[in-house]
């Protein structure tokens, strides 16, 4: 089988996986990083939202083939890496995650590693724009949450931009 | 309300046809009020006679700031719900003005936006208030889902919606940029429910803040005749010849209350 080399959460991980298999599958199933929720597999829901080079991607939608060996992907287990320590909360997390838990946002909980990804690269590119986020910004988020947790996120993406 | 033999299984839905009655009764409740020439708030509470209905009710109208002055296109509606050994009221805020039921979204239904809501909940002896304010707040969501966006369309034994994508659950753009809930003191023994009792009053003040706003009485929910659902259809018709070929009928299953 062909061997696929990637960063995973700032490290370089080799798996035997055949090009065309779904970058979620080898995720969840290879090195076992379930953070990224399987929802749909067709690009739709958002469960499985992660980051390639620092912007938000669906893996459910990539094959592994497609990655080359310097991509950094990162998800929800290696998100309060990236950023500085010092940004980091009392519980040593990503402030957007931190927030999360101030805001005690979940309900089911499933959609929410997706929603997080989702929220702090909606950030990130407000910031790139020179811009604090927008109610037009929050509209934007695809993410589903049938849980109907929408109240709670929006606060919380207001709250963590301020500390990230 | 009509049950019918669809011959296909039927699940779980919060709040099972509590917002379906509850939507009807409401629109009927603001068509006499508006007969009796009065206001939907001053008629609910001159004809409500359950005290915990009339306190939300008036909770709700002095938070929600019932009957401020509204743009043309835009307007408040107002409602209540018993159920769950708990009483509730709703009032929102709808904008249905061209801007915004036309604004673009890549492959999402768009319509008219609730801006705004507050709820009142009376639910008895409250163990986790910010859990009861998440469970309305999800509720919520359900509610303006059920007026405004989701719904499935079945032609020849299939679903054309695949997912809570295309049922169109409610997303971001459609949620209220603001929403207050408001928790009611009580000295009651007895909990009540919270997992479904923010729906019904949510549909209905919809519905109604809908009517009021364009001037209809809306018969059939969501009110969305551009459905991205059947536009597709529009496109690809249903084939007559498999429409004759479904499978015979079976007994009705009675929806059990969860
Ligand atoms: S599982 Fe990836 S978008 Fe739904
Ligand atoms: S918390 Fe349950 S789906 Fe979002």
């Amino acid at each position: 089988m062909p061997e696929q080399t990637f960063i995973l959460n700032g490290e370089s991980v080799t798996v035997d996986v055949e090009d065309d298999v779904r970058l979620l599958w080898v995720l969840r199933d290879v090195p076992g990083v379930t953070g990224p929720k399987y929802g749909c597999s067709i690009n739709v829901c958002k469960a499985c939202t992660s980051h390639i080079n620092g912007r938000a991607f669906n893996p459910c939608a990539v094959p592994v083939g497609d990655l080359q060996p310097g991509d950094k992907v990162t998800t929800i287990e290696g998100l309060p890496e990236e950023v500085p320590a010092v940004k980091r909360g009392q519980n040593g997390l990503h402030p957007m995650q931190e927030a999360w838990l101030a805001r005690d946002v979940p309900q089911c909980g499933y959609c929410q590693p997706g929603q997080i990804m989702a929220a702090v690269a909606l950030v990130n590119k407000t910031k790139r724009e020179g811009r604090t986020i927008t109610d037009a910004d929050l509209d934007t988020i695809r993410n589903i949450c049938r849980c109907g947790t929408y109240t709670r996120i929006r606060a919380a993406i207001r709250d963590g931009a301020t500390k990230m | 309300m009509l049950e019918v033999d669809e011959r296909f299984n039927t699940g779980s839905m919060r709040n099972i046809y509590s917002p379906d009655v509850r939507v009807a009764a409401e629109l009927v409740v603001d068509q006499l009020a508006a007969r009796m020439k009065m206001d939907p708030l001053a008629f609910r509470l001159k004809f409500e006679r359950n005290a915990r209905l009339r306190a939300v009710l008036q909770k709700v109208a002095a938070a929600g700031e019932w009957g401020r002055a509204m743009a043309p296109g835009t307007a408040q509606g107002i409602a209540i719900h018993k159920e769950y050994k708990g009483v509730s009221a709703c009032v929102v805020e709808i904008d249905t003005r061209p801007a915004t039921v036309n604004r673009s979204i890549p492959n999402a239904v768009t319509g008219p936006r609730v801006t705004r809501v507050t709820y009142a909940i009376d639910a008895g002896r409250v163990v986790n208030p910010r859990g009861l304010e998440a469970q309305m707040q999800g509720g919520i969501n359900d509610g303006i889902a059920l007026a405004l966006t989701s719904s499935l369309h079945l032609r020849d034994g299939h679903f054309l919606e695949a997912s809570w994508d295309n049922y169109f659950y409610t997303r971001q753009w459609n949620t209220p940029p603001r929403v207050d809930v408001i928790v009611m003191p009580s000295d009651s023994e007895q909990p009540g429910g919270a997992g479904e009792a923010g729906v019904a009053a949510t549909f209905a003040a919809v519905a109604c803040a809908y009517a009021r706003a364009t001037g209809t009485m809306p018969t059939s929910f969501p009110d969305q005749p551009r459905h991205p659902v059947l536009r597709a259809e529009a496109v690809h018709p249903p084939d007559p010849a498999i429409a004759d070929q479904r499978p015979p009928a079976r007994p009705v299953r009675r929806p059990t209350h969860a």
